[in-house]
């Protein structure tokens, strides 16, 4: 557990919205999934700190200035939104997807980063998961077209086709003994897979992360994350109260995955809250989860598997979080949130003016 | 004798006679098109019966996410488009089945209305939204079967197909009067109680029909004969939809069909929607709830868009194969469409600024886009369509002159559409 709350360092600006983010394993980079199609990319290696701002600061003893990172070239290649973003556990490669089904391995070895593969119909439709082995061999893709991939991550050939989830398979994870896959989908079925021999051995029930609300099919697995040890898979998503508008609390399942018992039910917030978008894993042993209101406003959590309420959440001026990201010293942490507006401000529009969302990313200290 | 305390006879205003003339093919008159102002298209509605499909979404397609996508653009979400029969013409990717219908298809891509609420936003549509005269006009349904007058089939002549409850839905009529409201079958099922009860035989079913009608010659000699005659209609109603019980039982459709059209709500109200249309029922309005997708618009959109585009193209292929095309006006719409912005919950909100609707069939001009929005799909880049030109669109594919033909509401003439509206003729064959 933190010994006090996050500290907040800087927030990053950006000009549109953004589907994910993720730290480099030497944590000197930050990668953001852009609903633009680019990966846009920062350098956190060196944060330029305003000189003026931090003098001014020291004579009127007043708040010292945010640093801010480098914003480096984004890159692009992709259409529609850029789904997900992985990176490999030691070599300098980066894997993304994107709505229209497209998978581009790169390299990022070099400062500009050079695309090695790209894989223009790695399914059909929208990639909704990418996920990696714990020695980064194999990546692991899920989509729209009800199907799972594995490719290898040297060249980005097709290692193996699974079919058989059922329904549009929202999310997937590696267990960390990189022996079984779990897969998500809409109806809250999550299944094992052994992809060895290619079929389920196990399934796990959150059917509660669905509903049918007049012909729309509401929630689905959001979620699949392991803890360190591969002893919890915890499950999130939403209970849904309603179709349309969608009204949904988020929650969280989590399993003993030696027997695949229940642990625990988490409801994170109310139904005004919406769905859980992401989990990572923090080294001290607790859960740092999103979620975006509908109407709500989300928010982000820190959570002990086991104890009745997550122990710690942010700030609510930092509406719908979407995407959350540990840093690999587990000393800092991302989180994207959205600003901008809502509704429909037609006024403005009809003299041109409409603009659209952006997703600031926050950038916190996690003392230790 | 007092009246019936049960029966409410605004309820019921349209006569027996009435209804016995549309059944005979009466003349136009008995139907109410004395009160129509400039009826000379009636001899020639006569010669063809025009039907309506009304297809209504509520809540508000997303435009973006159907027939106007905008793909790689700030605003185009997450879809991809694909091309229809009609080339040139790309609907989003989850409209695979109706993009294969597009030869049949208009659609409009330059609608700007004026509304942004629900709440008001779909009576407006609905109405036509003409100026105000301090008189509430009616749903296009109730203008179609007031304009149109009866036809043969015996059936009502407007029927609501909808999720959840039925009933007489009366409100709908506006100054027409509650005679031309619509037959709401809650899911798709017929009213409570239509079927006979087991003990009643068709022996009892007579005698009991003629002692009604003797109850009712009596009760008219001390009562006005509009109350009797509801009251008859009301029953003779039910007798005919009695008679046709067949029409609700979906062990008489085909696998086939079930499989094309879907199990769920929309598949199974549009392949009974088709079943009221081959039986004759003039004005068949579907409803399906649940489009408001303020959050998870793009999750959302691939499930409702989905399930709308298999029974919406089956039920067009159908049309067209049996020819009914030729003679049933479709149009599937919503109140509005939805913002190009994407919000924080990943929705999309209220947008009457630039939206899209789709039509077919009778008097309709087919594989047709008219109007367009621009690159982002912010605004409209060409002529601007209210729902007054739709209305003027619409009654003119039907046959009738929108702009000569006017209402009479007990001597108010009043225009049929907005008067500072006109039919959009690009749509018109």
């Amino acid at each position: 557990m933190p010994n006090e709350p996050p500290k907040p360092v800087t927030v990053i600006t950006t000009e549109r919205q953004i589907s994910s983010i993720r730290f480099s394993p030497d944590g000197k980079l930050l990668f953001a999934a852009g609903r633009d199609g680019k990966i846009h990319r920062w350098d956190l290696s060196q944060p330029q700190m305003p000189v003026e701002e931090a003098a001014d600061a020291k004579k009127k003893n007043t708040k010292p200035p945010e640093p801010v990172f480098s914003e480096l070239p984004s890159l692009s290649g992709h259409d529609g939104w850029v789904s997900q973003i992985a990176l490999h556990p030691k070599n300098q490669q980066l894997f993304s997807s994107d709505t229209w089904g497209r998978l581009i391995g790169w390299s990022y070895a070099d400062e500009t980063p050079k695309p090695l593969w790209n894989v223009p119909a790695a399914h059909d439709g929208w990639i909704r998961q990418i996920t990696l082995s714990a020695d980064g061999e194999r990546l692991a893709t899920c989509g729209l077209d009800k199907t799972i991939r594995l490719w290898s991550t040297a060249d980005g050939k097709k290692l193996q086709e699974i079919v058989g989830q059922g329904e549009d398979v929202y999310s997937l994870a590696f267990h960390p003994d990189g022996k079984s896959l779990v897969a998500g989908d809409l109806k809250g079925i999550i299944k094992q897979w052994d992809f060895a021999e290619g079929k389920a051995v196990r399934e796990f029930d959150a059917k509660i992360l669905y509903m049918l609300s007049f012909i729309q099919d509401v929630g689905g697995v959001r979620v699949l994350a392991f803890d360190a040890e591969g002893k919890t898979l915890a499950v999130a998503g939403a209970k849904p109260a309603g179709g349309g508008f969608v009204e949904a609390s988020p929650h969280v399942k989590f399993f003993n995955w030696a027997d695949g018992a229940e642990i625990q039910t988490l409801a994170v917030g109310e139904k005004t809250e919406g769905f859980v978008h992401e989990l990572a894993f923090h080294p001290d042993g607790y859960w740092v989860g999103v979620c975006s209101g509908q109407p709500g406003r989300g928010r982000y959590f820190f959570h002990r598997t086991g104890e009745a309420q997550p122990f710690f959440t942010g700030d609510k001026q930092m509406p719908n979080c979407h995407s959350v990201a540990l840093h690999p010293s587990g000393e800092r942490l991302a989180v994207i949130s959205n600003a901008g507006t809502s509704g429909q401000m037609k006024s403005k529009a009809r003299e041109g003016i409409y603009p659209g969302n952006h997703s600031p990313i926050h950038i916190f200290d996690l003392p230790r | 004798m007092t009246h019936n305390p049960l029966c409410k006879p605004w309820e019921h205003r349209l006569s027996r006679r009435q209804w016995l003339g549309g059944a005979a093919g009466a003349a136009a008159g008995a139907f109410g098109l004395g009160d129509i102002t400039s009826p000379a298209f009636a001899a020639d509605l006569k010669k063809k019966y025009k039907q309506v499909l009304f297809i209504w979404l509520d809540g508000g397609i997303s435009q973006l996410e159907s027939w106007d996508p905008k793909p790689n653009t700030e605003f185009g979400g997450p879809f991809r488009t694909i091309p229809t029969s009609i080339p040139g013409v790309h609907f989003s990717e989850l409209l695979p089945h109706t993009a294969k219908q597009m030869q049949h298809l208009a659609v409009v891509r330059s609608l700007c209305t004026q509304d942004d609420a629900h709440s008001s936003g779909i009576e407006r549509i609905q109405r036509g939204d003409p100026k105000n005269r301090g008189v509430v006009y009616p749903y296009f349904s109730a203008a179609v079967t007031k304009l149109l007058g009866p036809n043969d089939s015996g059936l009502p002549p407007s029927v609501w197909i909808k999720p959840m409850s039925g009933g007489f839905i009366y409100k709908d009529a506006g100054f027409l009067g509650p005679q031309y409201g619509s037959l709401a079958f809650g899911d798709g099922k017929p009213p409570e109680n239509l079927l006979r009860h087991s003990s009643v035989n068709d022996q009892d079913l007579l005698e009991r029909s003629q002692l009604r009608t003797l109850a009712d010659k009596r009760y008219s000699q001390t009562h006005r004969a509009g109350s009797t005659e509801a009251n008859s209609f009301v029953y003779d109603m039910g007798l005919e939809l009695m008679k046709r019980q067949d029409l609700f039982d979906a062990s008489k459709f085909s696998p086939r069909d079930v499989e094309r059209y879907g199990t769920h709500d929309l598949g199974r109200h549009l392949l009974l929607a088709r079943r009221m249309l081959e039986a004759g029922v003039t004005f068949v309005k579907v409803n399906s709830y649940g489009w408001d997708s303020h959050g998870d618009n793009f999750n959302g959109s691939l499930s409702l868009v989905r399930k709308f585009d298999q029974p919406f193209a089956a039920i067009i292929e159908d049309l067209a194969a049996t020819g009914m095309l030729d003679n049933v006006l479709v149009i599937a719409m919503s109140e509005f469409g939805r913002t190009p912005r994407v919000n924080g919950h990943l929705g999309r909100d209220h947008w009457p600024e630039a939206w899209s609707l789709v039509m077919a069939g009778c008097g309709v001009k087919r594989g047709v886009v008219v109007g367009s929005t621009n690159d982002n799909g912010t605004y409209v880049n060409s002529e601007p369509y209210d729902i007054g030109h739709m209305f003027h669109t619409w009654f003119n594919a039907l046959g009738i002159n929108s702009q000569k033909t006017e209402y009479n509401n007990n001597g108010q003439p009043l225009p049929i559409a907005h008067e500072g509206c006109h039919p959009v003729k690009e749509l018109l064959a």
